[in-house]
């Protein structure tokens, strides 16, 4: 399948596979930032927690029983496999894939997410608001890569 | 986008619409391996395809720049977006761990 629309960050972590898999899953909580997109934990939520097995939910609570009890749906497990990968599924079908591979100095994690082609609403309404100054500036980017 | 035939593809068409067996011959590629790419260009809505007002026969290819560039500016949000998440988890887990012994 091609990928166009994807997009991969890779970054090392002074820790071994297991302890960075565990920490990116058991303490998500503790360390995913809140109010940076809006695909999950916004601010109005008090949690987050992946429910830890193949079909289980990334899930979202909320304070005042705004999430129902349980909590609120936002992604669902469809690959878990400690400690070398990690892919879940967003509600917009977008697929977040982790892996978790040893390396000099720790762990290299290989973040890729996939499927983003479908430009979400509020970013398909912001087209207008791009120019044409904006695209030249792309290809002069991209044509310098191609030439190194 | 980061397939460089497609980022061929796009500049070929930053210009002038073009048929299909034109910009698979200017990028040296087979029209087969061509029309997968168009393929993937076209569902994103990067290109689309009509024809020319001059001749009802022929269907070219047309680049949709304003859809490119949102796209690209929300891919690049996107990876903002993770590469401050991870920044965050790697402080995390450095933090409350102990280095591995190299």
């Amino acid at each position: 399948m091609s990928q166009l629309g994807s997009v991969r960050v890779t970054v090392i972590v002074g820790v071994e596979p297991a302890v960075a898999f565990q920490v990116f899953t058991e303490e998500i909580d503790t360390w995913y930032r809140r109010g940076l997109a809006e695909s999950f934990g916004r601010k109005r939520a008090t949690g987050l927690r992946f429910e830890p097995w193949v079909g289980g939910r990334l899930l979202e609570h909320r304070a005042g029983g705004e999430d129902g009890g349980d909590g609120l749906e936002r992604a669902r497990v469809t690959v878990w496999d400690p400690p070398a990968r990690l892919v879940f599924v967003d509600q917009r079908d977008t697929e977040v894939d982790v892996r978790f591979e040893a390396a000099a100095g720790g762990t290299r994690v290989v973040l890729e997410h996939r499927g983003l082609d479908r430009l979400p609403p509020g970013v398909a309404a912001d087209l207008g608001r791009f120019g044409w100054r904006r695209l030249a500036e792309w290809f002069e980017r991209h044509l310098e890569g191609q030439r190194t | 986008l980061a397939d460089p035939t497609r980022r061929r593809v796009v500049e070929l068409l930053r210009d002038e619409a073009l048929r299909a067996s034109t910009i698979a011959e200017r990028s040296g590629v087979t029209p087969a391996a061509m029309s997968r790419h168009l393929r993937v260009l076209r569902r994103a809505g990067i290109v689309t395809v009509d024809t020319p007002d001059d001749d009802a026969r022929v269907r070219v290819y047309r680049l949709q720049p304003e859809r490119l560039v949102a796209l690209q500016g929300w891919l690049d949000q996107v990876h903002a977006f993770w590469s401050e998440q991870l920044g965050s988890f790697v402080d995390h887990a450095e933090r409350t761990r102990r280095k591995p012994e190299t």
